[in-house]
């Protein structure tokens, strides 16, 4: 059931700003130590795809992510972005030209939000007022209201709103390439879908090229459209799609990594998108309660959708709950179980069930109301899942 | 005392002013030599040990020794006044700029490099600027020291409240001998406290509130 979601995704896909990259004969040696960290490594990232690279500690993950952008020089083999060698050039052009996203953002603490997203623009000598704009654009983006948050510093800021200013510094000069060295590993588990959820819209609008390590092999599902899964000394043990190397691991190693409940794992290659969505009756801040109730009444719905001026959703009343006010208020639900449209349909289920609700809200681009997802539609998933998982 | 003060008021405001000009001056050259020997160290560990050690050393020397040795070359007056000043300054901020400049988080050098940021660059947008409240407090701590070593340099004929000092203390027991002994101490720490307020201030002024505690 679930092979045709990857092509699927890939066709609908509108042509890539992405850049390729290429790994050639790539190897890193250290001085002291007998075994090369990398050895002898090909690798080809297609160009607007997200490619993960997942394996133990250890295993050279993050020194093959840090010599696409020569932070580790490779002691031997050639590195091409676009077809062009880049194993010469200047290392800090190069860089400018690749988005670099660390744990928790790697924010500077003493510029404020604006200064940190401006750092690489201000270096490309754009102008003051093209950078301003950029700016606002990128917070608006990763989903940070820029008249907020433009002039706070980090330590003002939530671990994952440091996260979403990290992934705007990263994209700020609109580089073909991100990397991204373990992005959401600092964050509380709700937070990291979240993140995933909101990377993965933002990959919809901009198809760039990003390599992510990760030792989250869920998180490998989830993001990646392709997965490099490497062992000691950063060798390639299996690359592929994740419906590929869930259902034909290469090695043992694989089997190991991917780990016990295979069949169940599957349910992350469905996604939320792949799902018959519902449609519920939605409200805008400010409307007169006696219509929207007359509205859902009309529908035959007996929960609403608060909507804020962008078509975020704010909260989910019952009707009850809506009829305390004569107009529809604007607070916001902290815990409104919401999931993206590219999530995979075990998030799905996680969210319901942290916030004890038998749906949640599916968001499109930018948050943006998409439609619900009833708890009845994961369950015939799940149900459909296991079974396809004994008979294979 | 008082009419001891009185009549010398002029005179005392004018070394005192003096005073202060020559610890000030030497504080800044100090923290330019201080901090770029720590700029020139502070990666590789075998200087950084030999920095430190050197400015704790440095610091154990004593002031009047130090001075009666650089009066063979430099003779009496301002010169040796100001490269003792100096010399002792620059130790306690080449330290702490040493340890301001390690204690910058590595990943944080680590992501201005991967977004492109050059090797000065990163010096002068991440880390020094990362490095100067702790550099800051190695400025207040050297300002604080040499305005009692300043004093001490009266004894090579430089200038400032140290000539009342000496004074009375080599008429001890004369007619006003405690008065402009005691005139010049409580002149040096009174300066000194209004000095470090300043410095309080410019810290204020110059730490970004993102990382001010």
């Amino acid at each position: 059931m679930s092979d045709t979601s990857t092509e699927r995704r890939s066709a609908d896909r509108p042509k890539a700003t992405g850049a390729s990259i290429r790994l050639e004969h790539v190897s890193k040696r250290y001085p002291a130590q007998t075994r090369p960290a990398v050895g002898n490594l090909d690798l080809d990232v297609p160009a607007g795809e997200i490619v993960m690279l997942v394996g133990p500690s250890g295993c050279g993950k993050t020194t093959v992510l840090k010599m696409i952008n020569r932070l580790i020089e490779p002691t031997s083999g050639r590195i091409l972005l676009d077809g062009e060698d880049v194993t010469g050039k200047d290392p800090d052009e190069l860089r400018r030209r690749i988005g670099y996203v660390i744990q928790a953002g790697g924010l500077f603490p003493h510029m404020t939000v604006a200064r940190n997203v401006s750092l690489v623009p201000q270096m490309l000598k754009w102008p003051q007022e093209r950078i301003s704009t950029r700016v606002d654009e990128l917070l608006d983006l990763v989903g940070l209201d820029p008249d907020t948050y433009r002039d706070r510093y980090p330590r003002e800021l939530s671990g994952g709103q440091q996260q979403r200013v990290g992934v705007a510094r990263g994209l700020a000069a609109d580089p073909p390439v991100l990397l991204m060295d373990e992005p959401f590993g600092a964050v509380d588990p709700i937070t990291r879908h979240r993140l995933q959820d909101e990377l993965l819209q933002i990959q919809d609008e901009l198809h760039k090229t990003i390599v992510i390590v990760t030792h989250d092999f869920d998180e490998a599902l989830k993001l990646g459209d392709r997965i490099v899964v490497l062992d000691v000394g950063a060798r390639v043990v299996q690359y592929g799609t994740p419906e590929e190397i869930l259902t034909q691991p290469a090695e043992e190693f694989v089997e190991d990594f991917i780990g016990a409940g295979a069949a169940l794992k599957q349910l992350a290659l469905t996604r939320v998108a792949d799902l018959e969505l519902g449609q519920t009756v939605t409200a805008r801040v400010g409307e007169p309660t006696a219509d929207v109730v007359q509205r859902a009444r009309t529908a035959g719905a007996d929960r609403v959708v608060v909507l804020d001026r962008r078509e975020r959703p704010l909260r989910w009343p019952t009707l009850r709950e809506l009829e305390r006010s004569p107009a529809v208020t604007g607070e916001v639900d902290s815990k409104l179980p919401t999931v993206g449209m590219r999530s995979p349909v075990n998030d799905a289920l996680d969210t319901m069930l942290v916030a004890s609700q038998a749906g949640a809200i599916v968001l499109g681009r930018r948050d943006r109301y998409a439609g619900v997802i009833a708890f009845e539609t994961v369950v015939a998933v799940i149900a459909r899942t296991r079974d396809a998982g004994a008979a294979s | 005392m008082w009419d001891y003060i009185q009549t010398r008021r002029a005179e005392i405001l004018f070394l005192g002013f003096q005073h202060v000009s020559l610890v000030v001056q030497c504080a800044l050259l100090a923290t330019a030599i201080g901090v770029t020997v720590a700029v020139l160290v502070y990666r590789d560990g075998r200087l950084t040990a030999l920095a430190n050690g050197l400015s704790a050393v440095g610091l154990t020397i004593p002031a009047f020794a130090l001075l009666g040795l650089l009066l063979t070359p430099f003779g009496f007056g301002v010169r040796p006044a100001v490269v003792a000043v100096t010399f002792y300054a620059a130790l306690p901020i080449l330290r702490n700029a040493v340890v301001g400049l390690a204690g910058v988080d590595a990943s944080l050098v680590e992501s201005a490099r991967g977004i492109g940021m050059g090797r000065a660059a990163t010096l002068l947008r991440v880390e020094l600027p990362l490095a100067w409240p702790v550099i800051l407090t190695g400025v207040r701590i050297s300002t604080q020291m040499v305005m009692g070593i300043a004093a001490v340099a009266a004894y090579v004929l430089g200038p400032g409240l140290g000539g009342f000092i000496f004074t009375g203390l080599s008429r001890l027991g004369g007619a006003n001998a405690l008065y402009a002994t005691l005139t010049g101490t409580i002149g040096v720490v009174v300066l000194a406290v209004v000095l470090d307020l300043l410095l309080v201030l410019l810290g204020r002024w110059t730490i970004p509130r993102g990382i001010r505690v």
